[in-house]
């Protein structure tokens, strides 16, 4: 099943970068540079997602008190770091491009930033607990009050006065179907590719688990 | 566009590092659970 996963993730993102950096024409006011909109708005969903998947495991550890949702908590929101950094690296570079600056403290930006920072947060204090169950408790209870960033960011371009485009809603950017099509796919590919890690996280995971309950037992009986 | 390839290519790479890791990592664990495994049933024995 995993490996299906991944033959789907790597050819549907082949295709979907040949559309995306060789089949899509040009956009009419930001030429080629908009083709950064083909890593950044996966990213950004996927970043989303893994917040979302990492709160709810969260919950559901705190509610069942089963290990595998604090460890799939922990894995998604790794995840979610990662592509929280390329959502705002290929911000960065778009905003050089449309307003001349890397960096300029947009609602948009600065929350997502925010979000970043306090998932940072996260995944460092439970690599900080020694304590494995104290290291969920707390570590779950500080990722559904970190979650608070995840709506701040996405619905900042409603609640606050933004340069971002709205690329969902179409103003601001104007795509035409192929290049709609493109970044579907791109969306899709990614959504498929994060699946694939988050399983291979748990399978990591779930080795270590045994390899250390083998360790200790080893000691144990001499 | 020399820097939406860049940030293309840097993209991939992580994609491919992680996918590298993750692997070599699931192939060391499930290498040292089997010597653990066979320690344990050799004790057993």
């Amino acid at each position: 099943m995993r490996r299906h996963l991944l033959y789907f993730a790597v050819l549907g993102s082949i295709a979907a970068s040949y559309l995306a950096f060789v089949f899509a024409p040009p956009e009419a006011t930001m030429g080629d540079l908009y083709r950064i909109l083909y890593v950044h708005l996966p990213a950004a969903w996927v970043c989303y997602l893994a917040f979302i998947i990492s709160m709810v495991s969260s919950v559901l550890f705190l509610k069942r008190r089963v290990i595998l949702y604090d460890s799939l908590a922990g894995a998604s929101a790794g995840l979610g770091l990662l592509f929280g950094a390329v959502t705002l690296v290929t911000g960065s570079i778009w905003a050089n491009a449309a307003w001349g600056t890397y960096w300029n403290w947009d609602p948009r930006e600065t929350t997502t930033l925010v979000l970043w920072v306090a998932y940072l947060g996260y995944v460092t204090l439970k690599l900080s607990l020694e304590n494995e169950e104290r290291r969920a408790v707390v570590g779950s209870v500080y990722n559904i009050l970190a979650f608070v960033t995840v709506p701040l960011s996405y619905f900042s371009l409603q609640l606050l006065p933004t340069l971002h485009p709205q690329v969902v809603s179409g103003s601001g950017i104007a795509l035409t179907p192929i290049m709609t099509f493109a970044l579907a796919l791109n969306v899709l590919s990614a959504t498929v590719l994060f699946v694939y890690f988050l399983g291979a996280a748990l399978t990591v995971n779930t080795l270590e688990r045994r390899v250390e309950m083998l360790q200790y037992l080893r000691e144990e009986g001499g | 566009m020399l820097e939406v390839f860049l940030v293309s290519v840097v993209y991939w790479t992580s994609l491919l590092f992680l996918f590298v890791w993750l692997n070599r990592k699931v192939q060391r664990l499930t290498e040292r659970l089997a010597t653990l495994e066979g320690n344990t049933a050799d004790r057993e024995k």
